[in-house]
């Protein structure tokens, strides 16, 4: 019996505190994924009939609504690849690192965590498809969260609610750095620090600034609902509500950094608008934050003066931009995990 | 008696995977919070009335089955699990003379310590959850427990298992 009891204690001590653990957490996703398989498996056969047994006229008009949809975003599309010539020109300008591009890949979501604390999904992606620890994760609306443990073929996301997640933030309209902390609740983030003269205002559009260096900058985070200012105290009491669809989603997008493919006079490549592979598309920054991408980055990059010694002649094109400068030193990663 | 060993140990087992899998089951956001604690509930449930085949190892086991499927701190179900065992076989003469709706009192004050130990377990990542997340599946699992008592009564008693 004491023993027992001794054995969880210790085991739950070294699971949280030591890194001992981990090749045998990337075995138990393994486990685990089978039975978040079978549970969801009602769902997916409802979901199936749903998408089977419906009537033609619903099906023609789905598929006439998509279709208009479809053209407004080609047209966002064929503005987005001037604007983003223009943004790496003004970057070289500027003497700043070339935004990084995005390759995202669509994962399905298989389970959620049953604990209401734990704010952590489980999807269909894992080692074979290149998902890495602390990968940041999107959905079509805004950031989702973090992959922290992968398995063979899924991983475990945590998400930016939970109450061990924080990230680093910028106001869009003014470039302010903040840092948006989970508070177990699906639909708050709670900004820290914020004193109560600060330049925020209900409806603020947060995106990530980048300085964790573990998402990327520009993705829209949370919108500002309330602010009260407390005269007791320095800060303010403020409240984000996260855009992305934390519990509505099905499908989520995971989000690889590289260097940008441009060619060499600075335009973006023609993206392949038709028939792209199956699961991957390349235009991560044109599928995710088409509106706030620009706006960012020029608010990002006019903040911070570049850095004393950096040298004074233009990039290369296409720099290794992983070590890149990003105007200021390290921050301390919010990110939790 | 070899054959119903067997099938003692077949029911055993899928009763508690189902209850793990029902554990794990996507439940609405609203609802979230009313999940029973369903393995602490079966495993209870086996302990108490078959004491001689179902012991703190099996619960130990089982907690860390649980710990591992819902990525929460390993231990932190198997320790619980194992100390409610354990307060389950010392006393199971006289809870096996209550009636399924007395033991309800005795099931919400088992699981309420499932329940805080697991809660102070995860506390060492760093969760902390409100005194609801504690109360509310306690309240809910007890109101289960004659339904599943019933339920896996018929069942052992259909293949004469003791």
């Amino acid at each position: 019996m004491a023993l027992l009891l001794a054995a969880a204690v210790a085991l739950a001590l070294v699971y949280t505190q030591t890194q001992w653990l981990s090749p045998l957490k990337q075995k138990a996703i393994d486990v685990a994924t089978p039975l978040y398989w079978l549970s969801n498996l009602p769902r997916e056969m409802s979901a199936w009939s749903q998408q089977r047994l419906v009537p033609k006229e619903q099906l023609l008009q789905e598929n006439e609504a998509l279709r208009t949809e479809l053209l407004i975003q080609q047209h966002r599309v064929q503005q987005m690849a001037a604007v983003v010539a223009e943004n790496t020109r003004l970057r070289q300008l500027l003497n700043s690192a070339d935004k990084l591009e995005n390759r995202v890949l669509v994962a399905e979501l298989i389970g959620v965590a049953p604990d209401p604390m734990l704010h952590r999904i489980l999807v269909n992606r894992g080692l074979v498809d290149g998902v890495y620890i602390g990968q940041p994760v999107v959905d079509a609306q805004g950031l989702v969260g973090q992959v922290v443990e992968v398995g063979e073929n899924s991983s475990w996301v945590i998400l930016i609610t939970d109450t061990s997640h924080a990230l680093p933030v910028q106001i869009n309209r003014n470039g302010a750095r903040l840092v948006a902390e989970g508070r177990g609740n699906l639909y708050q983030l709670g900004l820290r620090h914020v004193p109560n003269n600060f330049d925020i205002q209900e409806g603020d559009l947060l995106v990530s600034s980048g300085l964790g260096k573990r998402f990327p900058n520009g993705y829209p985070v949370a919108v500002v609902e309330s602010i009260k200012p407390d005269k007791s105290s320095p800060w303010a009491e403020v409240v984000a509500k996260p855009l992305a669809e934390l519990n509505r989603n099905r499908h989520v997008l995971l989000v690889f950094e590289e260097a940008p493919q441009l060619s060499r006079d600075g335009a973006a490549k023609p993206e392949p608008a038709s028939a792209p592979p199956p699961a991957t598309s390349t235009s991560g920054s044109s599928a995710s934050s088409s509106s706030s991408s620009s706006a960012s980055s020029a608010a990002s990059s006019s903040g911070k003066p570049p850095r004393p010694g950096h040298r004074l002649t233009p990039p290369p094109v296409t720099p290794t931009t992983a070590a890149a400068p990003r105007g200021e030193g390290p921050k301390p990663a919010g990110a939790g995990q | 008696m070899n054959i119903s060993e067997g099938l003692f140990g077949l029911l055993a087992a899928a009763s508690i995977l189902l209850a793990l899998l029902l554990s794990i089951v996507d439940l609405p956001q609203q609802y979230v919070w009313l999940r029973p604690e369903l393995v602490c509930l079966v495993v209870l449930y086996w302990v108490l009335y078959t004491p001689q085949r179902i012991g703190l190892g099996i619960a130990w086991l089982v907690g860390l089955a649980q710990d591992v499927v819902e990525a929460s701190v390993w231990g932190a179900h198997a320790l619980a699990l194992c100390l409610v065992a354990y307060i389950v076989q010392a006393s199971y003469q006289r809870l096996c003379a209550h009636s399924p709706w007395q033991q309800c009192f005795w099931v919400f004050v088992l699981v309420g310590i499932h329940q805080i130990f697991v809660n102070w377990m995860q506390g060492l990542e760093g969760f902390a959850g409100p005194i609801s997340f504690v109360m509310l599946p306690t309240i809910i699992s007890a109101l289960c427990w004659p339904l599943l008592v019933r339920v896996l009564h018929q069942l052992r008693g259909h293949y004469h298992l003791t």
